[in-house]
């Protein structure tokens, strides 16, 4: 049986060796907290830093039709392919709401938002099956991910795009 | 008409109406054979009109049957240091 002082030297990284004395060891390994920390925009290795604000950036999601080309290459938002503004749905798409701060799930850094984007008497105007998540407070509303889903036309409805469970594994942005 | 109502049509009627009643029925139900129903039989036999067809009812959506609702999977970045 392990002794509380081997317990948590195993959780420090430490080994306990036969004779029951411990071992510590240095783990090569990136920080988990600076995984949250580039969630959170406060690490620049870049020659230039631009923030469109002190606080905490606003974020939009649009919606793409199943013939547009977005995807890992993306760098901003893109009007190309996206939905046309009709039928309940506005160029650039619908706020994000980022309600919970990025944190840590083991080592994992994680963030999802906080609530359900949703397109209310919404009439697609082509069928679609991708959605843009982006900065909408950057100047050039810079990218940060897409995510597709089964192609949906919808006439008349509410569309809703719920978000997973905000855990590693499932978040929606994460960095492990 | 519905069955109640017939029933109490028939406990209202005189002897004389039920008399005449009871022989339309048995004159009803030796007919049968060929008809595929018995109301088809009783129209058939009493000189009756076919019942006006019934239009179908078309089924209305109930409002919210156009929502469509996705649960977005999420996207990882992996983050790995490289030995010297």
């Amino acid at each position: 049986m392990l002794l509380n002082f081997q317990k948590n030297a195993i959780r420090s990284r430490g080994r306990v060796l036969s004779r029951g004395l411990v071992r510590w060891a240095n783990t090569q390994a990136m920080c988990s907290q600076f995984k949250v920390d580039i969630l959170n925009g406060l690490h620049a290795f870049g020659a230039s830093v631009i923030r469109g604000a002190t606080t905490k950036d606003a974020y939009k999601m649009a919606l793409y039709a199943v013939t547009a080309s977005r995807g890992a290459g993306d760098t901003v938002y893109n009007t190309t392919g996206e939905l046309a503004a009709t039928g309940g749905y506005t160029a650039g798409g619908a706020a994000v709401t980022t309600g919970t701060a990025p944190s840590l799930s083991g080592t994992a850094a994680i963030f999802t938002p906080s609530a359900s984007v949703q397109w209310t008497s919404f009439t697609s105007s082509a069928a679609f099956d991708a959605s843009l998540l982006y900065n909408d407070t950057s100047s050039t509303k810079l990218a940060v991910a897409v995510f597709t889903f089964g192609s949906q036309t919808v006439t008349a409805g509410t569309f809703t795009l719920t978000m997973p469970t905000n855990a590693a594994g499932t978040a929606l942005i994460q960095i492990s | 008409m519905g069955k109640n109502e017939l029933i109490a049509a028939i406990e209202r009627m005189t002897d004389e109406n039920l008399t005449h009643f009871a022989e339309v029925c048995h004159d009803i139900s030796k007919r049968l054979r060929g008809y595929e129903d018995l109301g088809t039989a009783a129209r058939s036999i009493l000189g009756l009109p076919d019942p006006e067809p019934q239009v179908a009812e078309v089924p209305v959506a109930e409002p919210g049957s156009n929502d469509v609702t996705i649960e977005l999977k999420g996207v990882e970045a992996r983050a790995e240091t490289n030995g010297f």
